[in-house]
């Protein structure tokens, strides 16, 4: 091999060296493959950054001049994910041992092999956790010993640029520390590419695999790694049995992250313009008083029934009359189904406790809801007329049939807006305007039609029981 | 005044203070504060991201971070958890960023939608080894929006990562509030690349502006080159920067007051605690007893003499917590037996209500009234 001239070693971060590697270590062959490739790119140094991760191949950015991240073992690709995503003008290399890349870091691997953003990988692949002392790796061949595989590995190794091309990267290589040739080509070629690229190189490491496994000095490991690969396009299948293909496996140009985010870019920036140019319906200033003060209401029913957007929609409205309002929410793990409740309370001044201790008013929309949270002595309960199927209503509640009306208005999704509805018609707490405002904000203009018949609806279905009461 | 609710209020402060940058990954309940972030960073050009994971998603911030961004996650106690290692490295590498923890009731999965304040020893010593650690909390959701600015402030101006630890509720709480227009800081940048040394102060270049910069976990020199094996610059750069913030006094340590003029008693309270203990404080009021709040918006740096000199005027502390008692060690440790420090703890996914405070207080009151030692009151 070529001694490295003085072009070359202006790359290098020579302070820092001899640096952790050892004699023989295929990791310094890497290297140079690194140094040649961006001599030839004339890649302005200035705007590249190595990102490592935590191994022998991982020290990699130390010994670059350029940036470096030296980041947590298996983390070098998602730190450089999001250096790259905020700064698509810097060339980002990512170098990181087979264990780093594939047993730690195998989910960012595969995931940023799926983002196809421009990245370039190498994995310095020695089959063996070096720095921590030749333990099995998840690409030791199966047979072959570690200081964990004493007996020899009984598993089977990953094929690291299979699972790069699996998982889509869109540019793959592999090759070894004895195609010398090769491996500055690949990772130029790598650099190049506009999108996510995966370089493996297998490198040899002989102070643990090398000595473990027998394998001879490093120029002996180098025949090694010739003899367990083969070029992947002259040879027979006979030729090939047991060994890895060593070539460029995949270079297609595929849209790349940072380009398809800039056009998202511009696409939220005209929603957000459309949004502005929408006009905020006005509420009128509230003339009344709470009935109490602070004035506690409660929503509950099943998770899917709306109860949350429900109190939302009353809190909103009351405070866009000028009233001070505090929501919350409770409900189970699951986003659909379950018991739910949504809690408001109003008040004209500062509301130190945000919960619900002594509702004012209790809307039940489900069975297990009316069982669940009575009414309060003196307070008012709304009641849904199915839910009563099988339950025994309170003296004092309000049935009212909230489902039947919002299926009239148009689908039972609205029964939360019923409910509202028929609450506000009921007691007065806040306006017409101030809620269809609210449900104008908050609600999908697809949806308003149906949610505003049936706000409507409930309003009327509130006032008539208000008249019923009275008489 | 608009209701905005606490997860948004979280966004909307981060946006104020310039945040460009944010990666996440979903988790219940800071689910709305990625959201809110997905929809209002790429109309600004800001970069969001939906990582594979938490420890990807802390480590794509402080990526960003050295790209130059004022970058956020925000999680709840399990990602909180597998966050740990990438928080280290970012106090190692003096990075400005901030991670906010929704906090839910654990251990492990636990009570996913319900709250709790068990995150706050974590938030402080849940990455291993010794380190710089700024932690805040909120109560409301205009508090919220303060804290987030005051985080990312924090975060540049000590060049240190900033935990604001939200609650279940205080997430999910919707409320009315107006937003304040508060200063915003950035990080300083050196008057000149000559001879600049990356870690010798809190100046900041990024990667790709005129000299290359070398990060790393490894104990490193000013220089930021690694120093592996020197273990007095070890404790020299780990010192300063626990120094830094130990002598920042008011630019980091935040607390508000309530009726502590006059008071006997204080509650010393923290996020969706300090609401009960305001309603507490007027209820005691209301029957003559002189008590008052002390509510702490920095957990960590412990405002320790805002609590000295709290202990000092007080026959008695109240520490009622969402937990089986985290901050009231240190609380006591601080006091030094200047006054009785009662905890008052409940770890069932519920708030307290002021009711419950307030009878605690009139308990410990007795017992202190009449030379017991205080009991620990623990909630029935």
């Amino acid at each position: 091999m070529p001694r490295m001239g003085e072009d070359l070693r202006q790359y290098l971060r020579e302070e820092l060296m001899p640096g952790v590697w050892c004699p023989g270590c295929g990791h310094g062959n890497v290297l140079r493959g690194l140094v040649t490739a961006l001599d030839r790119l004339h890649q302005n140094l200035e705007k590249v950054v190595c990102v490592g991760g935590i191994g022998c191949a991982g020290r990699s950015p130390f010994y670059l001049n350029t940036s470096a991240m030296h980041t947590t073992h298996g983390r070098a690709l998602a730190f450089a994910t999001g250096l790259k995503t905020s700064r698509p003008d810097l060339t980002v290399l990512v170098t990181m041992g087979d264990g780093d890349a594939a047993a730690i870091g195998g989910n960012h691997f595969i995931h940023a092999c799926r983002r196809n953003l421009d990245l370039t990988a190498i994995v310095y692949n020695n089959g063996t956790y070096g720095m921590t002392g030749g333990q099995q790796a998840p690409t030791t061949p199966t047979g072959m010993r570690s200081t964990t595989t004493p007996l020899g590995s009984i598993e089977p190794p990953f094929d690291l640029s299979e699972l790069a091309r699996a998982a889509g990267a869109s540019y793959v290589a592999r090759t070894t520390t004895f195609d010398f040739e090769d491996l500055p080509r690949y990772i130029a070629e790598a650099i190049a590419h506009p999108g996510f690229a995966v370089v493996e190189v297998l490198s040899q490491c002989p102070t643990y695999f090398g000595r473990l496994n027998h394998l001879g000095d490093p120029a002996t490991m180098l025949d090694y790694e010739r003899d367990l690969t083969f070029p992947m396009e002259p040879m027979t299948r006979e030729q090939v049995a047991g060994k890895l293909a060593v070539g460029r496996f995949r270079q297609e140009i595929r849209p790349e992250y940072t380009r398809r985010y800039a056009e998202l870019c511009h696409r939220a920036e005209s929603a957000a313009a459309r949004e502005r140019e929408t006009p905020e319906l006005g509420v009128p200033p509230r003339t009344t008083a709470l009935p109490r003060d602070p004035y506690q209401v409660r929503f509950s029913g099943e998770g899917g029934q709306g109860i949350i957007l429900a109190g939302v929609l009353l809190a909103d409205a009351v405070c866009a009359e000028g009233l001070q309002a505090v929501h919350t929410q409770s409900y189970g793990p699951e986003a659909r189904g379950g018991a739910c409740k949504s809690e408001v309370v109003l008040s004209a001044e500062a509301i130190a406790f945000p919960e619900v201790d002594r509702p004012d008013v209790v809307v039940c929309l489900s069975a297990e809801a009316m069982r669940k949270y009575p009414g309060t002595p003196g307070g008012l309960r709304l009641v849904e007329e199915q839910a009563c199927i099988g339950n025994t209503p309170d003296e004092h509640d309000v049935i009212l049939p909230m489902v039947r009306t919002a299926v009239d208005a148009g689908g039972e999704l609205a029964v939360n807006v019923v409910a509202l509805g028929a609450l506000a018609g009921l007691t007065g707490i806040t306006s017409a305007e101030a809620l269809l405002a609210g449900l104008c904000r908050r609600v999908r203009p697809d949806s308003l039609p149906l949610n505003q018949r049936a706000l409507e609806a409930g309003l009327r279905l509130g006032a008539r029981a208000m008249v019923t009461a009275s008489a | 005044m608009r209701l905005i609710q606490g997860n948004e209020a979280c966004a909307l402060g981060a946006i104020h203070a310039g945040c460009t940058f944010y990666a996440g990954y979903p988790i219940t309940p800071a689910s709305e504060i990625m959201e809110h972030m997905a929809r209002l960073l790429p109309a600004r050009h800001g970069v969001f991201l939906q990582m594979e994971d938490e420890i990807g998603a802390l480590a794509a911030v402080i990526g960003a971070a050295w790209g130059g961004a004022k970058a956020m996650t925000a999680t709840s106690g399990p990602g909180f958890s597998l966050m740990q290692e990438n928080l280290g490295y970012a106090a190692m590498t003096e990075t400005p960023c901030v991670v906010v923890d929704s906090q839910r009731m654990g251990p492990s999965t636990g009570l996913p939608t319900l709250p709790s304040q068990g995150d706050v020893m974590q938030a402080r010593w849940g990455s291993h080894g010794d380190r710089a650690a700024v932690v805040l909390t909120a109560s409301s959701v205009r508090s919220v929006f303060e804290v987030t600015v005051a985080a990312f402030n924090i975060s540049e101006e000590f060049r240190v990562p900033v935990v604001l630890l939200l609650d279940a509720v205080v997430s999910h709480m919707r409320e009315g509030a107006e937003l304040p227009d508060l200063p915003v800081v950035t990080r300083r940048a050196p008057a000149s690349l000559e001879g600049f040394r990356p870690f010798a102060s809190t100046e900041f270049v990024p990667f790709g502006a005129g000299m290359p910069i070398v990060v790393t976990g490894l104990a490193h020199a000013e220089s930021g080159l690694p120093r592996a094996a020197d273990g007095g610059n070890a404790e020299r750069m780990l010192r300063r920067s626990v120094d830094r913030l130990t002598t920042a006094g008011d630019a980091i340590l935040r607390t508000r007051e309530v009726d502590l003029d006059d008071a006997e008693i204080a509650i010393v309270a923290y996020g969706i605690t300090a609401r009960p203990a305001r309603g507490a404080v007027t209820l005691l009021r209301a029957e003559g007893i002189r008590a008052g709040l002390l509510e702490l918006e920095t957990l960590w740096p412990l405002p320790e003499r805002a609590i000295q000199s709290l202990a000092g005027r007080m026959h008695l502390l109240v520490v009622p917590e969402l937990n089986l008692g985290q901050l009231v060690g240190p609380i006591r440790a601080t006091v030094e037996g200047r006054a009785p420090v009662v905890a008052l703890n409940r770890v069932d996914g519920s708030i307290f209500t002021p009711a419950e405070i307030a009878e605690s207080v009139r308990r410990a009151a007795g017992a202190a009234d009449s030379r017991q030692a205080p009991a620990e009151a623990h909630h029935a």
